[in-house]
């Protein structure tokens, strides 16, 4: 026991021993699936592929409301008065990084043919792009080309023959919504306007890489990125960590300085300059030399990790938000050491849905009637331990059409229940009865995952609607078994969210236009003509006050029909380390760490400091097991 | 002998159909949709019938079992809904990992249990045998999920002596195994020195020992030579049918330290419903029970001549 306890002394706490230069630590709460950008869907996948790849548009890293700025584009593109042409010119000084895909291993230019191979091979079926649905429809052509490859595709295999997965047949027919104007003008070609057509240009489904590293890597393209961002991958282990360096490829881009430059001014740019975040204005990008983000599943390694200094962002987990950042705002020890808080309100909405084609919710009163009774303060106090806001309706504060309408949040204590029983009553079933079977209702509640968060919210919901007479059976679900039975129609009433994918509310609005119904997105199946009108109106409509009142009352409609209980909008209390500056978490993508810098000095002195080994109890216990031994053998059987 | 392992190998082929039905099974009924794990939120319909189509999952499930026996047979289990990749590959890389943890923590475990209970055994009734005693039932009623929070708290966070978590492939693993490896030990070796101490304890009192002793052979000698050799059936028959086990890797271990093995990525599988990598490694589970179970029969004829395989 002894030298087993000795040579435990000798251990290391640092994870990262070795390490030279800037290099940013982060921990991910999930694992990435992959780099491809077709591909990238989730939050892991997102985070890692940011880093290396890049599109044609990108965030304002600190402008809020949201604006997109030029990213491999020279400059936001040309629009045609019709609103179905836009022609981006690429910038002169985009090159691939090195890579072995390319023949001396030297990255090449980019040039507009190589958006084209990206925009079809995202399109091709063979690819099965997680994000198709946002191209869908959209583009000249481009479902009739896809259709015609899927039909091929389907008769090969009923024919017998097996196809690549990383076939792409077809890919080099032309498709007149794509088009190559030359080698620096690539030209989009759409069906009709769609006002959201640039958000999508800013995600990572849309961004450039070379055929080469295609071809090259065939199905291990997924774990071997070739891209034009600020970083490029040197190690990749797809359930523990992602490595990156500094990408010597990377264009000439530099720090945001509105100070010098006044047409790099955004509004509030001065208040962002006084809380130091532009410390390195005028620097050029990226201002780390790499990147080692690790992927912690567990909490509390993740939080301890934090406090230990070896990472220098994290969300902290919910379990420890209350002492990390006790009534909103950061704990005496944190403050202590100099962290900062950087809260971001998620773009998205938590929310109880309600299958409205079920015999018993498709009673539009029933439906109201579970909405008063549920407790929206209750949820945001207690399940996010004060780390949401109360959605008052399905669109976020702060996006274009939100209204402060909800007929149906009581959150008046005992009253709430008393109402929602008189409407309870009022809908046919009086004290929760069904007078049909003279027996309580019962519903299903389909809880997704086995959180902490997703068993209280199963007992508090049950318990509300026991208040107003309704039994309720709580089904607990894998995420994938969630989404089958919202695709089946085959639920009542299921606990789910929804995160933008861009910052347009026409992004949830679409989860209740009727044609949308299960299968599609729309799994409550709600289906109001109004509602589906004004949709229609809306969707070819640029942003603008009209547009705004189209939301608001399309979000009134939902808050009076209650297909939806919307619960919360999370808010993320992201904490950062004092040697950690310059950058403003966006939330929407994550191309945030290419304007981020670390102190490295004053990390290397926190860190030694917070993690002075402590080896007297081992060395104790080492010697009482010791004496014991000792006395024992010493002392014989007669002890 | 080989008449008995071909005997025993034959009714282990039953066995192992019936678990691959059971799995399949169980798997249909409760597993989660491959449509939404493949192409995300809101795929086409078109594209939800060619997958639907590719995968098999229309056909009846006799169909369906026969193709997955046929993946038994050929050890090959296509590849892992959520990315892609080989079933295989996804061995291959979680393997070493859980080998790197699993087998220092087994062998170093063992080691110590064994040498503990003889000694135990040998002081019975001693403060060490009490103390020793106490601390193994202690240790077996506190749930492993215990030692982990504690010991990644208390060792790591607190005392600032390992890595809270981490790995890290060659020499450098060291680092970062030291404290799960403890933690390993410490959850075994309670039950082991309670289970050896007993059978230690059986064999020092029986007459060989005595005689032994009696003629003037060492203490040390008469415990870690004649009373282990007679202790070695029970010991080996223990250890053999733990070795699947280090192989298949611990769940918990490894998704609270960050070692990128076999078991996180079974936790990972199942909680994404990743069914080719559920099934793949629950069958992985029971060949590596049916073979060590008879490996462990076989190694009991072989160290105690008295008894005869049939």
């Amino acid at each position: 026991m002894f030298p087993l306890l000795l040579s435990l002394l000798a251990c290391n706490p640092d994870p990262y021993p070795g390490e030279q230069g800037k290099i940013l630590h982060v921990g991910l709460r999930l694992l990435p699936k992959s780099f491809d950008p077709p591909q990238v869907d989730d939050e892991g996948s997102g985070a890692i592929a940011s880093q290396v790849y890049e599109g044609l548009l990108a965030y304002h890293p600190y402008a809020r409301p949201y604006q997109l700025i030029p990213a491999l584009a020279a400059d936001l593109p040309e629009i045609s008065e019709d609103k179905l042409t836009y022609t981006f010119t690429l910038r002169e000084d985009i090159t691939f990084a090195d890579d072995p895909c390319f023949p001396d291993g030297e990255g090449r230019a980019v040039t507009a043919h190589d958006f084209l191979y990206a925009f079809k091979r995202f399109s091709h079926p063979n690819t099965r792009a997680r994000g198709w649905w946002l191209l869908d429809g959209k583009l000249v052509g481009l479902n009739d080309w896809r259709d015609g490859l899927s039909d091929q595709m389907t008769a090969a295999r009923e024919a017998g023959e097996e196809i690549p997965t990383d076939a792409l047949w077809g890919i080099e027919q032309d498709v007149a919504g794509l088009e190559v104007v030359d080698d620096r003008t690539f030209r989009f070609n759409l069906t009709e306007p769609y006002p959201q057509f640039l958000w999508t240009l800013a995600m990572s489904y849309t961004a450039v890489y070379p055929h080469e590293a295609v071809e090259h890597y065939g199905d291990e393209f997924r774990n071997n990125p070739v891209g034009t961002g600020p970083f490029k991958v040197t190690e990749f282990n797809p359930v523990y960590r992602v490595v990156y360096e500094k990408n010597d490829n990377f264009r000439d881009v530099t720090f945001p300085d509105p100070e010098r430059n006044s047409d790099e001014r955004w509004e509030g740019w001065e208040k962002d300059r006084d809380a130091g975040l532009l410390v390195d204005a005028g620097q050029k990008l990226p201002l780390l030399d790499g990147i080692e983000m690790r992927f912690i599943l567990e909490d509390q390694p993740r939080w301890l990790y934090f406090k230990s200094g070896y990472l220098d962002f994290l969300n902290p987990p919910k379990d420890n938000t209350s002492e990390a950042v006790p009534q909103g705002d950061l704990s005496g020890d944190l403050k202590e050491r100099g962290v900062r808080l950087q809260p971001w309100t998620e773009l998205g909405t938590v929310y109880t849905c309600l299958n409205t084609l079920d015999p018993l919710l498709s009673n539009v009163g029933v439906r109201k009637a579970i909405a008063l009774a549920f407790d929206h303060a209750w949820t945001v106090e207690n399940l996010y331990a004060g780390q949401a806001v109360v959605a008052n309706t399905l669109i976020p504060p702060g996006v274009a059409g939100y209204v402060d309408y909800h007929p149906f949040h009581a959150d008046d204590g005992a009253a709430q229940y008393e109402k929602a029983r008189q409407v309870l009553a009022e809908a046919g079933y009086p004290d929760g009865i069904d007078p049909a079977t003279g027996k309580s209702l019962r519903i299903r509640f389909e809880s997704s995952g086995t959180s902490v968060t997703a068993r209280h919210f199963s007992d508090r919901f049950t318990d509300e609607m026991r208040r107003i007479g309704i039994e309720v059976d709580v089904i607990v679900n894998t995420f994938p078994q969630m989404t089958e039975k919202m695709r089946g129609g085959n639920f009542q009433v299921a606990g789910l969210a929804w995160g933008f994918d861009y910052p347009d509310a026409q992004n949830i609005l679409q989860l209740l236009y009727g044609p949308n119904k299960a299968p599609g997105v729309n799994s409550s199946n709600f289906n109001d003509e109004t509602f589906n009108t004004l949709y229609e109106q809306s969707s070819t409509m640029e942003d603008g006050p009209e547009r705004t009142a189209l939301y608001e009352q399309m979000s009134q409609i939902v808050s009076d029909n209650v297909p939806w209980i919307t619960r919360a909008h999370r808010i993320r209390q992201n904490l950062q380390q004092p040697w950690l500056q310059g950058f403003r978490y966006t939330g929407v993508n994550d191309q945030y760490w290419r304007y981020a810098d670390i102190d490295l000095e004053a990390r290397q002195a926190s860190v030694s400091q917070w993690n002075t080994p402590v080896r007297a109890p081992l060395v104790v216990l080492g010697l009482l097991a010791m004496g014991l031994i000792g006395l024992t053998v010493y002392r014989g059987r007669e002890l | 002998m080989i008449g008995f392992i071909i005997r025993r190998l034959g009714y282990a082929i039953p066995v192992l159909m019936g678990v691959a039905l059971i799995t399949l099974l169980l798997f249909n009924v409760a597993g989660g949709d491959p449509i939404a794990i493949k192409l995300g939120k809101n795929p086409s319909q078109a594209e939800v019938l060619a997958l639907t189509a590719e995968l098999g999952l229309n056909d009846p499930v006799w169909r369906q079992y026969l193709d997955f026996l046929r993946q038994i047979v050929t050890l090959d289990f296509g590849t892992s809904w959520t990315d892609n990749t080989p079933v295989r590959e996804i061995f291959w890389r979680g393997v070493g990992p859980t080998l790197s943890l699993s087998l220092p923590a087994f062998s170093i475990g063992s080691l110590i249990a064994v040498t503990v209970s003889l000694l135990v055994a040998f002081y019975r009734g001693s403060m060490l045998d009490r103390v020793t005693t106490m601390a193994a039932i202690a240790g077996i009623s506190v749930s492993s999920l215990v030692y982990i929070l504690v010991g990644q708290w208390l060792l790591a966070d607190q005392w600032k002596l390992f890595p809270v978590w981490g790995f890290e492939y060659g020499i450098g693993a060291i680092t970062f195994l030291a404290l799960p490896i403890l933690i390993w030990i410490l959850l075994s070796v309670g039950t082991d020195v309670r289970y050896y101490r007993t059978v230690a304890l059986e064999e020092i009192g029986r007459d060989y020992v005595r005689t032994a002793r009696s003629k003037g052979l060492s203490e040390g000698r008469v415990l870690f030579v004649h009373v282990l050799r007679n202790c070695a059936v029970p010991i080996i028959t223990r250890m053999t049918i733990i070795i699947p086990f280090l192989i298949t890797g611990s769940f918990l271990m490894e998704i609270f330290f960050g070692i990128p093995g076999l078991g996180s990525t079974l936790y990972t599988a199942i909680t994404s419903s990743d069914l080719p990598i559920v099934k793949a490694f629950t069958m992985l589970g029971a060949v590596l029970y049916v073979l060590f179970n008879i490996l462990a029969d076989v190694l009991y004829a072989v160290f105690d001549p008295r008894i005869r395989l049939s």
